[in-house]
C-alpha cells in the first residue's frame, strides 16, 4: 500500500499495516526533519524493521540531498541478512508499483569469515581471527610487493582480481545479500568482503554489525569515510551501552604479558636483523612514519572523517616523541613499559586506580612519559608495518598492551584500572589480572553522534526509555514506546511468587541455596511441561545457578518427571554443544515430541535467538537476572554512573536486571499471530520498582489478578490462556483492530487512536 | 529312539511332564523327557529350537521349568522330587543356560532365515543362481541388501509397522524398589533394555561383547545399575568399571554431533556474532575464567549432567528420526523408476542431514527459506493463497519427514475439480455434432482400414506380442536377466547419494558388478538371440538401463574427481 505519512509518499510493502507501525513512521519521520537522534521502542513482532526501512527509503527517494544514506547496524549475523531480505522485499514492490527499475545499491557487510571464497581459507578455517590473519599474509601490500620479485609466492587470486578491475566500476545497482555479494564475487572473481567495503561508501543503504561503527579500531578501518549526513539505525539496541563499553576495555593477564614479551624478542630480532641487511629500510620507515601522520592529519581537516578515541584529535598536530622514533628505541621503550606491567601484576592485593594516578605511578617507577605512551599504538603499527610482519594475529599481545597504552594516555576521565591479584571465588590460586575498563559508554558512541545527523536507537525493549539518553549523553529530538494492538492477548504474563506450600519463590541470594525454593521452582517446570504444548524455554539468572539447580533437581528426581513430559536440552558455556542442542530443540518441538530448553539470561540463546510460535508457547524466568554485584568492575561504574548521571546504583541493578528479564521473554512472542506465557518466577517482580521497567507493551498486560500467583494458580490461568489462544485465529478478527486497510487507516477515528498509541516521554 | 551314541549330560528324575510322571534327560544337542517305565522320549527339543527358558519365582509351591520355543510353543516341566525339587531344577536351569546359548549363534539363524527365503521364493532362488553362482556379485552383497531390506523397509512398508519411539523418561520408568534388606530391585522389561539399548548403542556393544561370555545377563544389569554410567558423576569411573568405555563413547558420540554442526544457519551460534572482539578487549562482568582446570569436583559434575541430559535427548528424539529417513531413502531407491530428479532431490535430503562441511553447495536455499520465514508477516498480507487443501495423507510420517519444500506449489482445491467437472458435463451435455463438417464416409473408411494392423501406417509398428515371436525359453531366460539386471541396479542405485567411504567404495564394486554382468550374461544372450535370428532389439531395454547407470557413475566420478583437486 501506499501511506502518506505527513505529506511523505511511503511505499508499505503489504496489503495491511498494524497501526503501530504508522505511529512508527510518523515518529521516524519526525526525527529525520529534525535532522535529529531519536529512542523509540516497538514491540518485537510489529514489524520493526519494514517500518524503518520504508520510511527512510521513501525519505532518501523524496529528499536525496538531505539523507543519502542509510547505515543499518544490528548485532547479529541472521539479524543483518534478515534486514536485507525485508529490504530487498521493498524495493521489489517499489519496482513493481513503479514499474520503473529503482537505481539503488544495499549491502550487508560482514567480517572475512562470512565473506571470503578463497578456496582454501573459507574451508579449511572456521575462526574469524583465522581467516583474518590469513587474509593479512596473502594480500597485505608488502606481500603483494614482493610476489613481483618472486612470482612463486601465494596470492590470493580474488583480491588481485578486484585491485586490477574491481574499483573501476562501482557495483550494480541492487540489493546484495552476504550470499549474494560471494555469488557475485565467484561470477567476477573478485573478492566479496573488499568489494562490498568498497561499495559501502557509494551504497544507499549498508546494513553491517555494531562494531563497524562502534569500536574505533574497526571504524577506523571501515567507516571512516561514510558520508555525514547518513542516518544511523541501531536496531536491538537495549545492550548498546555494553556493545560501547566493551569496545573501549582492556584486560592484561599473565598470559598475555608473557605473550607480549615473546613479541617483543621477535621484534627485537627482527629489527637487529633487517640492520644488518636493510638499514635503509629503517631510515626509510623513520621518514614514512611522519609523514604518514602528516597525511592522515591533512585528510581530517577535510571534516568528514570520524574521530578514532585510539589516535586522538591533538596527536597528529604534534610529531611523533624523540624517544620512540627510531626502532630500537621503541623496542626499549616497550620493554621497559612490560616489565612495568609485570610489577604491577605481582600485587597482593586488589589495587584500584584512575587512570592519572596510573600515569603519574609509572612515571614514578620509570620514567615514562605520558607523550609517548600516546603515540605507542600508532608507533607499533608503523613499525610492524615496516618489518613487514605478515601475520598480525601473531602480534595480538603486544598490540593489546599498546592500545592500552594510548587509551590509558588519552582519557582521564570515564575509565578506571582495576588489578586483582586472584579470582574471587578461588583466593589460593594467583591469577593477576589488569583490567582497565571503561565505564562510560558515551566516549565510544560520542564520534557517531557528533559525525551523524540522525542516530535513531531502537528496540523492543528500551525502557526506561530516559536511561538511554543518559548514560549515553545525547540529547533526543523524539522519544517514544509502542504499545502492541492487539485483537486478542495474545501474551500472558504471570507472575509467580509462592509456591503451592507457600514458600516465597526468588532467587535473591539468602535462598539461592534453599532445597523449598529450588523444589518448588522445579515444581513450577514440571507443572507446566505437563499443560504447555509443544516447547518452553527457560531462563536462569546465570550458568552456576543453573548448574546448582539442574543437578538438585537431579538428585530430587524432578528431571525424571518432566521427561515423561518433554525432551529436556540445556545451554551449556559451549557454543558449538549449545547449537547442537538447539537444533534437537527445534526439531524436537517440531515433531511434536515438545521439549525444554534451559538456558541462561545474558547468554547467547537468550540474545539471539527467537523462539517464534511453536518453538515457544512459554517462558519461565526463574529468578531476577541481575548483574554479578561482587565484580569490582562493575561496582567502580555504578560509582560512575551515581557521580557523573545521577542515577542511583539500584536503579541501574534493576534497569539492567529487567531489561535482560524482557528480552528472554520476549523471545517467545514473535508477532500478533503468536501467542506464548511469560512467567516470571520471584515474589520481586510483584513489586512497582520492578514491574515498572518492564516494558510498555508487558506491563499493560499485568493485572493485579496476575501478581502473586502460587503454582497451582498460575496453573489453572495458563491452561485457560492455552486453550483460548488454540482456537483458530483468523485474519477478519485482526482487521479493524490490530490490523488496518489502507481505508481503515485514514479514517479520522482511526488516527485519533493512533495517536495514543505513541506514548511520548 | 534313544540313540545311545548322545552323550548325556544330565539326568533328573521324577519330573512330571503334563501330569505324568517322567525322566528328563539334558543331552548335548537336545533336551528329552520320557514318561516313567517307557523307552522313549514323547517330548524332545533340540536347544537351537529354543528360545528361552523360565522358571516359577522362589516362593511358589510348584517348582517348575518352562521352555519357549521359536515358534511359540512351550513346555513345562514340574520338578516333583520333594527334597530335591529346588535342585534339580537349578541344576537343569543352570545347565541349560550355558547350552542355550551355544546354539543361539545368530549366524545359525541368518543362514536358516536365508535358506527359508530361498525356499519360498523361487525367483529370489533364480536370482540367487544368476547372481551368485554365476559369481557376479558375492554371496555377501547379495544378502546384505536383501536381509536388511526384508527385516527393515518391506516390513515398514507392507505390514505399515512403525518402529515406536521412546519414552523420554524411560530411565525414569526403572523405579528401583527396596527388597526389604538393604537391597534394590529393578524391574527391567524388554522394552526398557530396548530402549536403552537404542539410546545407548554403546551399552549394547558391551552388552553383546559381555554377554553371556564373560557375565549372565543378570550380572550385567547390575553392573549397570551399579555403574557410574547409570549414575551422575561419570567423571569419576574407575577402570575395572566395564561401562567406563560406554562413558567415552558417548562422549565421542556427542563430540561428533556437534562437530556436525546445525543445519539451520539461524541456531548456529557460532555464526551468530559477526565480530567477536579480540582476546584481551572488552568487560567480563560474567563470571571469570571458569576453565576446566578451575572448576571443583562438584561443578565438573554438574555440568556432566548437564552434558547427559542434552546427550540423552538428542538421542531419543534422533532414534525415530533416523528409522524415518532411512524408510525415506530407501523407499525413494526402492522403487522402480530411478529417476534421476528423484535421486537428485534425495541426494540433497541426506548432504544437508549428514556432513554439513562440504555443505556449503546445499546450504543457501535452506538458508534462504528460513529467513524468508524469519521475515514473513503472514497477518500483513492479504489472503491471496489460501485456498488450502486438506491433505489426504495415507502415510503421515512420509509427509512429516520428507524433504523440505523449497518453493510451495499451486494445488488445485477438490471446489476447483468440482467445478471444472461440471464444466465439462456441462460441455458435454450441450455438445451438437456438426454433421456438415465431418470427413466423408469413404476417407473415413479409408483412414480406419490405414490404421488398422497390416494398414499402410501400421507397418512399421507391426509389433506382434513377445509371446507369439519369441520361443518360451528365451522368454524365461529374459525374465531371468531382467530379475537379475534388476537386482543389480537396485543395488547400484541404493549407493546414492555416495556420502560414506563404505558407499563409495560399494558404488565402485557395483559398477564393476553391472559390467561383468553385461559381459557373462547378457552379451551371451545376444549372441544366443542374434543365432537363432530374433530381432535384437529384445534386450535393448536392458541396455539402455545398463547404460545410465554407467552414465550416472561417470558423472558421479568426474564430481569427486573434481571435489578433490
Amino acid at each position: 500500500m501506499k501511506l502518506n505519512i505527513e505529506g511523505l509518499l511511503v511505499y508499505f510493502p503489504y496489503d495491511y499495516i498494524y497501526p503501530e507501525q504508522y505511529s512508527y513512521m510518523l515518529e521516524l519521520k519526525r526525527t529525520l526533519d529534525a535532522k535529529g537522534h531519536g529512542v523509540l521502542e516497538m514491540p518485537s513482532g510489529t514489524g520493526k524493521t519494514i517500518s524503518l526501512l520504508s520510511l527512510i527509503v521513501a525519505y532518501q527517494r523524496a529528499f536525496p540531498l538531505e539523507v543519502t544514506k542509510l547505515i543499518y547496524c544490528s548485532r547479529t549475523v541472521p539479524e543483518i541478512e534478515k534486514v536485507v531480505e525485508e529490504l530487498r522485499k521493498l524495493m521489489e514492490f517499489y519496482s513493481k508499483e513503479t514499474g520503473e527499475n529503482h537505481n539503488f545499491l544495499a549491502l550487508a557487510l560482514s567480517s572475512r569469515k562470512n565473506l571470503c571464497i578463497h578456496p582454501e581459507v573459507h574451508t579449511s578455517l572456521r575462526f574469524g581471527k583465522e581467516v583474518d590473519g590469513k587474509c593479512h599474509s596473502l594480500t597485505a601490500s608488502y606481500i603483494r610487493a614482493q610476489r613481483h620479485s618472486n612470482p612463486n609466492q601465494p596470492e590470493c587470486r580474488f583480491y588481485e582480481e578486484f585491485d586490477a578491475v574491481g574499483r573501476q566500476v562501482p557495483l550494480p545497482a541492487g540489493i546484495y545479500n552476504l550470499d549474494d555479494l560471494k555469488d557475485f564475487g565467484r561470477r567476477k572473481g573478485w573478492c566479496p568482503y573488499y568489494l562490498a567495503r568498497y561499495s559501502i561508501l557509494h551504497a544507499n543503504i549498508v546494513v553491517y554489525s555494531y562494531h563497524y561503527l562502534l569500536d574505533p579500531k574497526i571504524a577506523d578501518l571501515v567507516s571512516k569515510e561514510l558520508a555525514k549526513k547518513s542516518v544511523v539505525v541501531f536496531d536491538e539496541a537495549h545492550n548498546i551501552d555494553n556493545v560501547c563499553i566493551d569496545s573501549m576495555s582492556v584486560n592484561i593477564t599473565r598470559r598475555t604479558l608473557d605473550r607480549c614479551q615473546n613479541n617483543v624478542d621477535t621484534l627485537q630480532n627482527t629489527i637487529h636483523n633487517i640492520k644488518e641487511t636493510d638499514a635503509a629500510k629503517l631510515k626509510e620507515e623513520y621518514r614514512r612514519l611522519v609523514e604518514g601522520l602528516k597525511e592522515a592529519n591533512v585528510a581530517r581537516e577535510t571534516d568528514i572523517y570520524l574521530a578514532n578515541p585510539v589516535l586522538p584529535d591533538e596527536i597528529l598536530k604534534e610529531a611523533v616523541p624523540g624517544n620512540i622514533r627510531t626502532a630500537e628505541h621503541f623496542v626499549g621503550f616497550l620493554k621497559r613499559f612490560l616489565e612495568y606491567l609485570k610489577s604491577r601484576l605481582r600485587v597482593q592485593h586488589v589495587v584500584q586506580e584512575s587512570a592519572p594516578q596510573f600515569l603519574k605511578d609509572i612515571f614514578d617507577k620509570v620514567c615514562i612519559d605520558r607523550k609517548p605512551l600516546r603515540f605507542c599504538a600508532e608507533r607499533l603499527q608503523s613499525l610492524l608495518r615496516t618489518l613487514e610482519i605478515a601475520d598480525i594475529a601473531d602480534f595480538s599481545a603486544v598490540t593489546l598492551i599498546s592500545n592500552f597504552a594510548t587509551l590509558v594516555s588519552t582519557y582521564s576521565q570515564g575509565f578506571t584500572i582495576i588489578i586483582e591479584p586472584f579470582e574471587d571465588r578461588t583466593p589460593t590460586i594467583a591469577n593477576p589480572v589488569l583490567h582497565f575498563s571503561c565505564m562510560d559508554p558515551s566516549i565510544a558512541i560520542k564520534p557517531v553522534f557528533q559525525r551523524f545527523q540522525s542516530v535513531i536507537i531502537t528496540s523492543g525493549t528500551l525502557s526506561p526509555l530516559d536511561i538511554y539518553p543518559r548514560i549515553l549523553d545525547f540529547r533526543p529530538v523524539t522519544m517514544a514506546s509502542f504499545t502492541m494492538t492487539l485483537a486478542r492477548t495474545c501474551l500472558c504474563p504471570l507472575i509467580v511468587g509462592r509456591g503451592n506450600d507457600q514458600v516465597a519463590l526468588s532467587s535473591k541470594f539468602e535462598t539461592r541455596e534453599d532445597f523449598a525454593v529450588i523444589r518448588n521452582y522445579g515444581n513450577l517446570l514440571l507443572e507446566m511441561s505437563a499443560i504447555v504444548p509443544d516447547g518452553i524455554v527457560a531462563f536462569f539468572t546465570s550458568y552456576i545457578y543453573m548448574e546448582n539447580i539442574v543437578a538438585s533437581w537431579y538428585e530430587q528426581g524432578i528431571l525424571e518427571n518432566i521427561q515423561r513430559n518433554k525432551l529436556i536440552f540445556i545451554e551449556t558455556q559451549d557454543a558449538a554443544e549449545t547449537s547442537m542442542a538447539l537444533e534437537k530443540y527445534q526439531e524436537a518441538c517440531e515433531n511434536g515430541r515438545g521439549a525444554i530448553l534451559l538456558s541462561v539470561a545474558r547468554g547467547k540463546v537468550s540474545e539471539g535467538i527467537d523462539f517464534v510460535h511453536h518453538f515457544g508457547r512459554a517462558v519461565i524466568m526463574f529468578g531476577v537476572p541481575y548483574v554479578y554485584t561482587q565484580s569490582r568492575i562493575l561496582k567502580a561504574r555504578l560509582e560512575y554512573l551515581r557521580d557523573q548521571f545521577q542515577i542511583r546504583e539500584n536503579d541501574f541493578l534493576t534497569f539492567d536486571a529487567m531489561r535482560h528479564a524482557a528480552q528472554c521473554v520476549g523471545r517467545a512472542i514473535r508477532g500478533k499471530t503468536d501467542y506464548g506465557l511469560m512467567i516470571f518466577a520471584d515474589k520481586r517482580y510483584a513489586r512497582a520498582d520492578k514491574r515498572g521497567k518492564l516494558p510498555r507493551w508487558i506491563q499493560e498486560h499485568i493485572n493485579d489478578g496476575s501478581l502473586n500467583l502460587t503454582v497451582d494458580e498460575a496453573v489453572q490461568l495458563s491452561k485457560h490462556f492455552l486453550r483460548q489462544m488454540a482456537q483458530p485465529f483468523r485474519q477478519e478478527d485482526q482487521l479493524g483492530l490490530s490490523l488496518l486497510t489502507l481505508e481503515q487507516l485514514e479514517s479520522e477515528e482511526m488516527l485519533q487512536k493512533i495517536t495514543q498509541i505513541a506514548h511520548q516521554t | 529312539m534313544a540313540s545311545l551314541s548322545e552323550e548325556v549330560l544330565l539326568v533328573v528324575k521324577k519330573v512330571r511332564q503334563r501330569k505324568q510322571d517322567g525322566t528328563l534327560y539334558l543331552m548335548a544337542e537336545r533336551i528329552a523327557w520320557g514318561p516313567e517305565g517307557k523307552d522313549r522320549f514323547t517330548v524332545s527339543h533340540l536347544y537351537a529350537d529354543i528360545r528361552c527358558q523360565k522358571i516359577s519365582p522362589d516362593g511358589k509351591a510348584k517348582i517348575q521349568l518352562q521352555l519357549v520355543l521359536h515358534t511359540g510353543e512351550s513346555t513345562t516341566f514340574h520338578f516333583a522330587n520333594e527334597s530335591s525339587a529346588l535342585k534339580d531344577r537349578d541344576a537343569a536351569k543352570e545347565l541349560l543356560q550355558q547350552l542355550l546359548p551355544k546354539f543361539k549363534k545368530k549366524a545359525n539363524k541368518e543362514l536358516e532365515e536365508k535358506n527359508r527365503m530361498l525356499q519360498e521364493d523361487p525367483v529370489l532362488f533364480q536370482l540367487y543362481k544368476d547372481l551368485v553362482v554365476s559369481q557376479v556379485i558375492s554371496a555377501e552383497e547379495f544378502w546384505a541388501n536383501r536381509l536388511g531390506g526384508i527385516n527393515n523397509t518391506d516390513s515398514a512398508l507392507y505390514n505399515n509397522k512403525q518402529d515406536v519411539g521412546i519414552s523420554g523418561a524411560f530411565l525414569a520408568d526403572i523405579r528401583p524398589q527396596t527388597d526389604g534388606c538393604n537391597g534394590l530391585r529393578y524391574n527391567l522389561t524388554a522394552d526398557i533394555i530396548e530402549s536403552i539399548f537404542r539410546t545407548y548403542p554403546a551399552v549394547k556393544q558391551k552388552y553383546s561383547e559381555n554377554v553371556p561370555h564373560n557375565l549372565t545377563e543378570k550380572e550385567f544389569w547390575t553392573r549397570f545399575f551399579q555403574s557410574h554410567y547409570f549414575h551422575r558423576d561419570r567423571i569419576n569411573t574407575g577402570t575395572q568399571d566395564i561401562f567406563s568405555e560406554c562413558a567415552k563413547q558417548d562422549e565421542k558420540g556427542l563430540k561428533s554431533m556437534v562437530v556436525q554442526g546445525v543445519r539451520n544457519p539461524l541456531v548456529d551460534l557460532l555464526l551468530l556474532e559477526d565480530k567477536s572482539l579480540d582476546e584481551g578487549y572488552g568487560v567480563c562482568t560474567t563470571m571469570p575464567s571458569t576453565s576446566n582446570a578451575s572448576r571443583t569436583v562438584k561443578e565438573s559434575s554438574n555440568y556432566a549432567i548437564i552434558k547427559r541430559f542434552n546427550h540423552h535427548s538428542a538421542m531419543v528424539k534422533s532414534i525415530i528420526k533416523s528409522d524415518l529417513l532411512f524408510v525415506f531413502i530407501s523407499l525413494l531407491t526402492a522403487s522402480t523408476f530411478c529417476r534421476e530428479t528423484l535421486t537428485d532431490q534425495a541426494s540433497e535430503t541426506s548432504s544437508t542431514d549428514g556432513n554439513s562441511r562440504d555443505s556449503d553447495f546445499f546450504q543457501p536455499p535452506l538458508k534462504k527459506v528460513k529467513l524468508q520465514e524469519a521475515i514473513e508477516f503472514e497477518d500483513l498480507q492479504r489472503e491471496n493463497k489460501p485456498k488450502t487443501v486438506a491433505l489426504n495423507l495415507k502415510k503421515s510420517d512420509r509427509y512429516a519427514h520428507g524433504p523440505v519444500p523449497l518453493q510451495s506449489q499451486q494445488y488445485k482445491t477438490s471446489q476447483d475439480i468440482i467445478n471444472s467437472v461440471n464444466y465439462i458435463r456441462h460441455e458435454m451435455a450441450n455438445y451438437k455434432p456438426n454433421l456438415t463438417q465431418v470427413l466423408s464416409s469413404s476417407a473415413a473408411s479409408s483412414a480406419i482400414a490405414a490404421l488398422s494392423p497390416g494398414g499402410v501406417l501400421m507397418q512399421a509398428g507391426a509389433q506382434q506380442a513377445i509371446n507369439q515371436m519369441v520361443p518360451t525359453e528365451v522368454q524365461g531366460e529374459l525374465k531371468h536377466l531382467y530379475v537379475a539386471a534388476g537386482e543389480l541396479l537396485r543395488h547400484f542405485w541404493s549407493c546414492f547419494p555416495v556420502n560414506t567411504p563404505f558407499l563409495e567404495e560399494k558404488v565402485i564394486k557395483m559398477k564393476s558388478n553391472l559390467e561383468r554382468f553385461q559381459m557373462t550374461k547378457l552379451c551371451p544372450f545376444q549372441e544366443k538371440i542374434q543365432r537363432q535370428y530374433l530381432s535384437a532389439n529384445l534386450t535393448g531395454h536392458l541396455e539402455e538401463m545398463l547404460q545410465t547407470a554407467y552414465n550416472k557413475f561417470h558423472i558421479w566420478q568426474t564430481r569427486r574427481m573434481m571435489r578433490k583437486t
